[in-house]
This record gives C-alpha cells, sequence and structure tokens, in this order.
C-alpha cells in the first residue's frame, strides 16, 4: 500500500466533499427534522393526555327515569363529569343533540336499567363516543364506561362484599428479574423505557447508514460522469488504494455530517421520553442506561457503529463504481438499502429465542446487523464473550468489500457492469411504460 | 484485436512509436482512437494481440510512474483549486520533493491567480490546460493525449497544441495524439497513422506520406484512402 498516496488522494476526497453545502443537508435536515416529528408527535400526545385527564362534559339521556337512573346521574357528577341532560328521539337525535351541547359522549340508560340490577342482571345502555377531529389520539368517552361499570357493580355487591376486594382480590407483587444481567426490576414498566433505548441505536444506524450510503456512491458515481476516473485509474497507484482513500476521505466527512444527526435523533427521543405518561421514574432504579451497560459494552456498540457505518460505506462505493453517473447510482441506492432495513427490523422484533446459534453468529459477523442485535443484547441480556472475534470479524468483511470493488474497479469491468446495469434499467423502465399504456 | 462482446472495435492494430517522437491518431469519430488509446494506458486489455509500453505490458504499476494519459473530455473536481490538484499529483508521484513538478505544472497551466480558485470555475479552456499540466508536470517518458483539443474554440485549441508541442520538445517526452482534426496532426505530429473502422490504413513519417500518395495534406490522404478500402 502507497501510504502516501492513500493520504494525499483522501485530503483531496475530504476537501472535495467537504466544501460542497449540498453534501450536509441531508445530514442537516433529519438532524431538523427529528426534533420536528418529537414536538410534533410529543405535543399531539400531551393534547390527547390533556383532554382525557380533563372535566369531561356528558350528554346523558335518562330514559329509565327510575331512582336509581338518577343516582347514577348524580354518581357521574360526583365522578367529575359536567353532565348535560338530553331527552327525546332516536339514538341519531339524541347524539345530534348531545354533540351539539358542547359533550364529549353520550349515555343513554335505557328503560330497564333499574329492574336489571334489582334482579341481579347485566343492563343494557349505550355510550356514544362523539368524533369532532382525528380518530388519532381521540379519548372522548374515556372513563365513562368505567365508572358505569363500577356504578352498577357497587350496586350489585351492596350488603355482599366490598366492591374493592372483587376489583382486586388478590395483591400481586410483579417484578422482573432479567437473568443475564442477576437485575431485578421491581417496576415492569421500566422495561418500556429500556426498549426505547435499545431501539434508539439501530434507528440512529439505519438513517445515518443510509446518507452515508448515498453519499459514497454518489462520489465515486461522479468519478464516472466526470470522466475523473480515468485519470486516477493510471495514477501509479493500486486500484485498491484509489478506493481506499476516496472511503476514507469520505467516511471523514459522513462522521462530520453523522454529529448533526445524532444531536437530532437524542434531541427528538429528550421530546418523546418526556411526555409524562411515557413511562414512570422510580428514585433509585429509574431509566439509568449505566445500571443496563456498563460503559465497556457502550465502547463496543461504538466500535460496532463505525464499522457498520464503514460497510455502509464500502457498499455505496460499490455502487458508484458500478453506475456511469449519478442517476443510476441514486436508482440502486434505494433498493440496496434494504440490506439495512429488513435485518434491522427482523432483530427489533424476532425474539432471540426464534434464532438459532448460527443464525446470532451470522448477525453479530454481519456489520449490517452487528450493532443493532448488539445493542439489544446490552439493554436485555448481555454483549457475548466473542464480542472481540465478532468486531475483528465484521471489520474483515468490510475490506474484503472494498478489496473485492477493487478488484471490479477497472475499466473493462465497468464498462461491462455498467452497460448491463443501465440496459436493465432501461428494460425494466420500457417494461412499465408499456404496461401504463395497456 | 479489441472486442466488446459482439462488437469489434479493433480489427488489426499494429504500429510503433520511435523515442522522442510525436505521434498522431488520426480519423474519424467511431474508428478506434479512444480505444487503441485506452489500452496503451492500461485500462482495457486487448482481445488479442501483444501490446508494450516501454518494453512492458500496458498499466503495469512499475511504468505508469513513466506513462501519462489524458483521456477525452477529463472532468476535474469541482470544489478543489487547481493548485491543489498539481500538488495532489506532485506528491502521489515525488512525496515530499514534489515542489519541482509543482512549480512546472503550475507553468504549464499557466493560470496565473485562477490556479487557487476552485475548478468548478474554470472555463473548457482553462480544465484543459490543467489537465495537460498534470500530464506534463510529472515529465512522462510517453504522454499520451486522446484529443487534447477536443470541445476547446480555435484559440483554446491553438494554445494547448502549443503546450504540447512546447514541452513535449523541451522534455523529451515521447508524445501520441488522436485527433479527428487532420490539421491538428499535421500541425503537431513527426508520424501519424491513420485509423478507419478499427483498422490502421497507413501509417508513417507525415511528409513521405502525402508526396508518395501525391496528396496536399492528410484531409485529401484520407479521402482517397477510404475511397480505395471502401
Amino acid at each position: 500500500m502507497n501510504l502516501q498516496a492513500v493520504k494525499v488522494l483522501a485530503l483531496k476526497e475530504f476537501r472535495d466533499l467537504i466544501r460542497d453545502p449540498r453534501i450536509f443537508i441531508p445530514f442537516v435536515l433529519s438532524a431538523v427534522i427529528m426534533p420536528v416529528i418529537g414536538i410534533a408527535i410529543s405535543t399531539a400526545m400531551q393534547a390527547a393526555i390533556t383532554q382525557a385527564v380533563r372535566v369531561q362534559t356528558v350528554a346523558v339521556a335518562d330514559l329509565d327515569r327510575t331512582t336509581l337512573s338518577r343516582e347514577l346521574v348524580r354518581w357521574l357528577s360526583s365522578k367529575g363529569f359536567t353532565v348535560i341532560e338530553v331527552s327525546g328521539g332516536t339514538l341519531e337525535e339524541l347524539s345530534q343533540r348531545a354533540a351539539e351541547s358542547g359533550a364529549s359522549a353520550l349515555l343513554v340508560i335505557k328503560p330497564g336499567f333499574a329492574e336489571a340490577l334489582e334482579q341481579g342482571r347485566k343492563p343494557s345502555l349505550d355510550l356514544v363516543q362523539i368524533l369532532r377531529d382525528s380518530p388519532l389520539f381521540s379519548l372522548q368517552g374515556l372513563g365513562l364506561a368505567d365508572s358505569v361499570r363500577e356504578f352498577a357493580a357497587r350496586k350489585l355487591l351492596e350488603g355482599k362484599v366490598s366492591y374493592d376486594l372483587v376489583r382486586d382480590p388478590v395483591a400481586v407483587n410483579s417484578t422482573i428479574y432479567m437473568a443475564a444481567k442477576g437485575l431485578l426490576l421491581t417496576r415492569p414498566e421500566l422495561l418500556t423505557g429500556l426498549s426505547m433505548a435499545a431501539m434508539l441505536i439501530p434507528l440512529i444506524l439505519l438513517s445515518i447508514a443510509l446518507v452515508v450510503m448515498q453519499m459514497a456512491a454518489t462520489s465515486v458515481a461522479v468519478e464516472n460522469e466526470e470522466r475523473t476516473l480515468e485519470t486516477l485509474l493510471t495514477l501509479p497507484i493500486s486500484s485498491y488504494d484509489v478506493l481506499l482513500s476516496k472511503l476514507l476521505g469520505m467516511f471523514a466527512v459522513s462522521m462530520l455530517g453523522t454529529a448533526f444527526q445524532v444531536v437530532g435523533m437524542f434531541a427528538y427521543f429528550y421530546l418523546i421520553l418526556t411526555v409524562s405518561f411515557a413511562f414512570t421514574r422510580e428514585p433509585g432504579q429509574a431509566l439509568n442506561i449505566e445500571l443496563m451497560a456498563a460503559p465497556t459494552d457502550i465502547t463496543v456498540i461504538a466500535l460496532s457503529l463505525l464499522i457498520s457505518l464503514f460497510f455502509a460505506a464500502a457498499v455505496g462505493m460499490v455502487i458508484g463504481v458500478l453506475s456511469k453517473d449519478v442517476r443510476v447510482a441514486n436508482t440502486l441506492v434505494g433498493p440496496l438499502s434494504m440490506l439495512f432495513y429488513i435485518p434491522a427490523l427482523f432483530i427489533l422484533f424476532a425474539p432471540s429465542s426464534a434464532l438459532g446459534k448460527a443464525a446470532i453468529a451470522v448477525l453479530y459477523t454481519l456489520p449490517v446487523t452487528q450493532p443493532i442485535v448488539a445493542a439489544r443484547d446490552m439493554i436485555s441480556a448481555r454483549l457475548p464473550s466473542e464480542m472481540p472475534v465478532y468486531l475483528v470479524a465484521a471489520l474483515a468483511l468490510t475490506i474484503l468489500i472494498v478489496y473485492a470493488a477493487s478488484k471490479l474497479f477497472s475499466l473493462e469491468t465497468i464498462a461491462t457492469l455498467q452497460y448491463r446495469i443501465s440496459s436493465f434499467i432501461a428494460r425494466r423502465g420500457a417494461l412499465v411504460a408499456k404496461s401504463r399504456k395497456t | 484485436m479489441k472486442d466488446f462482446g459482439v462488437f469489434r472495435a479493433l480489427h488489426g492494430v499494429s504500429f510503433e512509436v520511435e523515442e522522442g517522437e510525436v505521434f498522431g491518431l488520426v480519423g474519424p469519430n467511431g474508428a478506434g482512437k479512444t480505444t487503441t488509446f485506452r489500452i496503451l494506458a492500461g485500462l482495457l486489455p486487448p482481445t488479442s494481440g501483444e501490446v508494450r509500453v516501454l518494453g512492458a505490458s500496458p498499466g503495469d504499476l512499475r511504468i505508469r510512474r513513466y506513462v501519462s494519459y489524458l483521456p477525452e473530455d477529463a472532468g476535474t473536481y469541482r470544489n478543489i483549486t487547481g493548485y491543489e490538484f498539481l500538488e495532489m499529483i506532485a506528491k502521489i508521484y515525488y512525496g515530499k520533493d514534489g515542489e519541482e513538478a509543482l512549480e512546472l505544472g503550475l507553468k504549464i497551466a499557466g493560470l496565473g491567480s485562477a490556479a487557487y480558485e476552485k475548478m468548478k470555475t474554470y472555463s473548457k479552456g482553462m480544465k484543459r490546460r490543467i489537465q495537460v499540466a498534470r500530464a506534463l508536470m510529472v515529465k512522462p517518458r510517453v504522454a499520451i493525449l486522446d484529443e487534447p483539443t477536443s470541445g476547446l474554440d480555435v484559440l483554446q485549441a491553438r494554445e494547448v497544441r502549443e503546450i504540447v508541442r512546447r514541452y513535449a520538445r523541451e522534455l523529451g517526452t515521447t508524445v501520441l495524439i488522436s485527433s479527428h482534426n487532420m490539421g491538428e496532426i499535421e500541425a503537431t505530429c513527426d508520424t501519424v497513422a491513420l485509423i478507419h473502422r478499427g483498422r490502421i490504413i497507413t501509417r508513417g513519417r507525415l511528409a513521405e506520406l502525402l508526396s508518395s500518395y501525391g496528396a496536399r495534406n492528410l484531409e485529401e490522404l484520407f479521402i482517397s484512402l477510404v475511397g480505395e478500402v471502401a
């Protein structure tokens, strides 16, 4: 390897990329978009919660007109509901009146309500939720049905047994013991927070890897398009050195861009996680990441992430080599990005027990999947003792990709492959156009 | 010979160029000039036949230092300056001792203070000058220049031609130039080869060829020969 030449070419690549402000657009955009999404989601969630917990106005149509039905209306008022009484007409007409009165729900106490309760039968009521906007986060009627059920249960049990005892007859203290970590979680809901933390790494990786891959593919495709590649290939350096230097220069730029994205991603999760009901914090055993992951584990994950991004850049470079121009490179990056998406989704949703030892070894070796599976295991289990071997294997695989790409990196091979890929894309385009016509 | 799939680009191309000569390969578009030069630069392997440059196979890392190739329509890097580009080439060839080569490159390019501006601001002529400077500043023993004046206006083309002629003589470089511009080859080269449909139809010293065929210039010679071939 000609280190001096690699250094000089890598510097050229770095300068050429970093001086192009367009290169940072995807990084900055995703860095800005993530907190904006975070604000949008958390605001919507907050609004839904506020609406759910505030005093609700409910319309009640008492068609039973008995002592018990009147008692139910008073019971609802005592539970914090603002009750507006409506009467007469069909269910549709009652709903319309309820909506006009500003109620969020309509409760129809049908005739026979009191009689059923007195005879120990299940009474029947109608509950109509009044929808005024998006059904997403709509929580109208929340708690009204529960209040009615409680009222009925209390009446049925009156003089026999305590309602509270029936509702929760056994005191169960639910805890989770994380065997791999020897950790007792006295608040199981903490796992929700931990799972979100485990998902953070794959999400960051996916979004950054795709940008890095795109950047690498474009960078090499531009060399093809601008015909500067021919010059590079006749310089007194090997094609492996040419590719490696491009990769290093480009990777240095993408690391700077990545910093923007990581900040944006953390801002997003901060906004989401600070919404009050997301999970409960408990002093001493709140979402303490240090409790779940040792500093050495975090270092390993960081190393794994770096290798994974380097691999994404190498894959992007192969795409660039095969593309005669930027347009072809962009066409190829989309489908090949599935290389990252599919394993990430698989790991996020497939339980470890469903995977055999061989499959786990493969997931740990592939740079695409390694940080995702490692992050998940770091949170919920333990990193395998063979982790250093897996790190070396992933790095070796990445170098192998660069080496294989350098073998492809002859004008003869590139010209042949580019011709085939362009023909394939053109044939596909013609087929699509034909099918649209028919 | 050179085949691309079922298409035969070169049928039988054979010529020798002596050390210090300025050799011109002339022919119309699509005749096989670029393919021939790409083979000589080691970018493409021949399908059959033997090619030797400075006694070695083209593209061999041992001779790459002594062979410069200027591709037709070679672009430049948008966001680096002409100075940085030439400095990069000097460092690749000579490491820390590249100062002299860099100075020569700047002199050949003759861009003055524009050398310190990003190359995306350069005109086509300036880009070509920087590429010619890149090819000659490393004092190659062989310079392969594919259509060095392609796409340039009359004045820019003349400037580039003069740079090539002057520095080839000063540096003692063997130069191979391809062009579809017969006048350009006549004005620049000592020996020529005429290529048509992937075949060399004649070659030799320019003056001798013209007198032996009784042609006034290369264009007449080419038309009379192509007429015979056809």
